[in-house]
């Protein structure tokens, strides 16, 4: 699934299908009001060239609560004329089971929608994934210079990284002499290269998509209670990483209390799915601004190998590099040197 | 002219309450309102603008005999009928539907009022229905009792002053509950500013209020203790009334008018000292409906 509606021209006034005189559009992945109304929009206009089509919006997986999807249908029902309102339906996912605002469709309509929805994220399945190759196969070799040490294949590392031998092994080209290769092709850093590290964490905000929240109520929750939430929640592929990861791998590392709460979705063929924060808490409201103060942040992890460990009581750990990079964009600079230090004194010997 | 709520101390009010009623009534009264939530929710050490304690006799069966004596013993005390612009106190040729309600203030006070309400007669009862009081006098006072009254008591607490409070969850739930259908009642006295206010946006904005006053993460066990007050209570409807209890509550958040009443209300009220913008009572809202009301509603599907 895609987390953004895709980008359409202006003039385009297309919609996703036609079934008969069902005009049908599926966004995906939408976080945003005015994906709503853009999408009600888009077939309000294409309806208009169709005067007796019926429209539905899809939002199989929408990160707007049904409260605030009723107000936008009805702001949108108090403009639209009464021959369109009356013939526009959204019809939303939530968990499995879908509803209609303001109304159901009827059962015959239900069908062609979920066969709609179903073609919709076969394509989103079979386009390219996200991600940077170069940053993935760095990671993924600087992770395990600091967890393993030991000398691994290229097909390792294709098969950990999701990417294909020739990119891994361009990746691998332009690491130079960084890269180690043994008598029997097997491959591993020399040392941990600061250069590489700040490399990687220059490119790390995009590669990772990394996805800031907010709380918006005057009334923000802790990160710990979020933890208590999402372990209820149990919402697939979610590690913690961040200062709660650090912490897990690092005891005594020394902060206290915890600024943010970091999560990790493990994603190699999608983009990031942001639809459980607003089950998360709802005052939750995402925010541009990388310097402006966030309460959960998310991060794409687009390897194919998650490398995140089991946890007690739910959910995952994200692996030791992810909370490292966490503590970085966190600013918590200090802590990040700290704790990569613990990293780099505790890997396993290697010779 | 309706006067403006003021500022008590919910643990004063209390004690001057329990002292002045029956010691042997004790333990039918419960406080339901603002003051009682006040009273959980301030941990008893701040304020609360009210006019009205809402004094609840229970249980049902013995309601009109101890509302009688609370009611004799209070008057004999001093304490003054509150003025009702509509009916003095009746007598026996009065219809019970135009009794006046039992409102009485405390000698020498006009800061605030008790009124006395009974809990429902069964899980059928679906409208206010007052119910006579005659009292040694030959007044005749009426007892009015709400449908999810008993919803608002549930799991009443005890306090040191021997007469129990209705913990702020379940008068939430009874709001909740109240307010489904989002009709348009008005509070009586309440336009002197204007538009008369909506008693839905009073109660529900209530609802906002203490979820945003009670422990952050306290909401998310509510909707297991309201399918226990619905089990006990009404047994017969708890599926029907699970799955429809967050109906009004939408409609409140999606209408940018409503909530704006209710924030200011609120900001009159239980959030006279924290005020909340109608934005962030709408995320309070949502928080409510995600963490306990859709919950809820599942546990009804």
């Amino acid at each position: 699934m895609r987390p953004y509606p895709r980008q359409k021209s202006p003039r385009s006034l297309s919609v996703d299908a036609k079934v008969g005189r069902r005009l049908i559009e599926v966004k995906t992945g939408v976080v945003a009001l005015r994906s709503v109304r853009m999408g009600l929009m888009q077939l309000a206009y294409a309806m208009t060239t169709r005067p007796d089509s019926e429209g539905f919006l899809v939002l199989p997986d929408v990160a707007v609560t049904r409260g605030r999807l009723e107000r936008e249908w009805q702001l949108a029902a108090s403009v639209l004329r009464p021959e369109l309102r009356d013939k526009l339906i959204l019809w939303i996912g939530d968990e499995g089971h879908f509803f209609g605002i303001p109304r159901d469709p009827d059962p015959e309509a239900q069908r062609v929608l979920a066969r709609a929805v179903e073609a919709e994220h076969l394509d989103a399945g079979s386009r390219p994934a996200r991600g940077d190759a170069s940053f993935v196969v760095l990671k993924i070799l600087l992770h395990h210079w600091l967890t393993d040490g030991k000398p691994v294949t290229t097909e390792w590392l294709t098969t950990t990284s999701g990417y294909s031998y020739p990119t891994v092994a361009s990746v691998l080209h332009n690491l130079g002499s960084l890269v180690e290769r043994k008598s029997d092709r097997r491959l591993r850093l020399r040392w941990f290269s600061r250069e590489e590290f700040a490399r990687l964490l220059a490119a790390s905000d995009r590669s990772r998509a990394t996805a800031r929240f907010a709380d918006r109520s005057g009334q923000s929750r802790s990160p710990e209670s979020h933890v208590r939430r999402l372990q209820a929640l149990n919402p697939k592929d979610l590690a913690i990483g961040g200062v709660l990861g650090a912490k897990h791998y690092d005891r005594d590392l020394d902060l206290v209390g915890t600024p943010r709460l970091d999560l990790s979705q493990h994603c190699p063929k999608r983009p990031l799915d942001l639809g459980f924060i607003e089950k998360l808490d709802p005052a939750l409201e995402r925010v541009e601004d990388p310097l402006a103060p966030a309460t959960v942040v998310v991060h794409a992890v687009h390897h194919a190998a998650s490398l995140f460990s089991p946890r007690e009581g739910g959910l995952q750990w994200a692996d030791p590099l992810e909370c490292l990079l966490d503590l970085h964009e966190a600013r918590l600079d200090v802590q990040a040197a700290e704790f990569l230090e613990f990293l780099q004194k505790n890997r396993p010997a290697t010779t | 002219m309706n006067p403006e709520a003021q500022e008590v101390s919910p643990a004063r009010v209390l004690a001057s309450v329990a002292a002045a009623i029956p010691a042997e009534v004790h333990s039918n009264i419960i406080i339901i309102g603002s003051l009682a939530a006040a009273y959980w929710l301030f941990a008893g050490d701040e304020n609360v603008r009210t006019k009205d304690v809402d004094c609840v006799l229970s249980p049902r069966i013995s309601a009109v005999d101890k509302g009688r004596a609370v009611t004799e013993r209070l008057r004999a005390a001093g304490w003054v009928h509150k003025p009702d612009r509509r009916f003095e106190p009746g007598d026996s040729r009065t219809p019970v539907s135009q009794l006046p309600a039992v409102r009485l203030y405390p000698p020498g006070s006009r800061e605030w009022f008790i009124e006395l309400l009974a809990e429902p007669e069964s899980e059928n009862q679906t409208d206010l229905k007052w119910t006579a009081i005659r009292l040694a006098s030959g007044d005749h006072y009426g007892l009015p009792s709400f449908p999810f009254t008993g919803i608002a008591t549930f799991g009443a607490r005890d306090t040191p002053f021997g007469i129990r409070c209705a913990i702020p969850e379940m008068m939430a739930l009874a709001s909740l509950l109240e307010h489904r259908g989002f009709k348009d009642a008005i509070i009586e006295d309440s336009g002197d500013q204007g538009r008369p206010q909506r008693r839905r946006n009073k109660d529900l904005g209530r609802v906002l209020a203490i979820a945003a006053l009670s422990p952050p993460e306290s909401i998310e066990r509510w909707a297991e203790d309201w399918a226990k007050a619905l089990q006990s209570c009404l047994p017969s409807h708890r599926r029907a009334l699970a799955a429809s209890a967050g109906a009004g509550l939408r409609r409140l958040l999606g209408s940018d008018e409503d909530l704006q009443e209710a924030a200011v209300i609120c900001a009159n009220g239980l959030l006279s000292r924290q005020a909340m913008s109608a934005e962030q009572l709408r995320l309070i809202g949502q928080r409510v409906l995600a963490f306990a009301v859709e919950p809820l509603e599942a546990l009804g599907r």
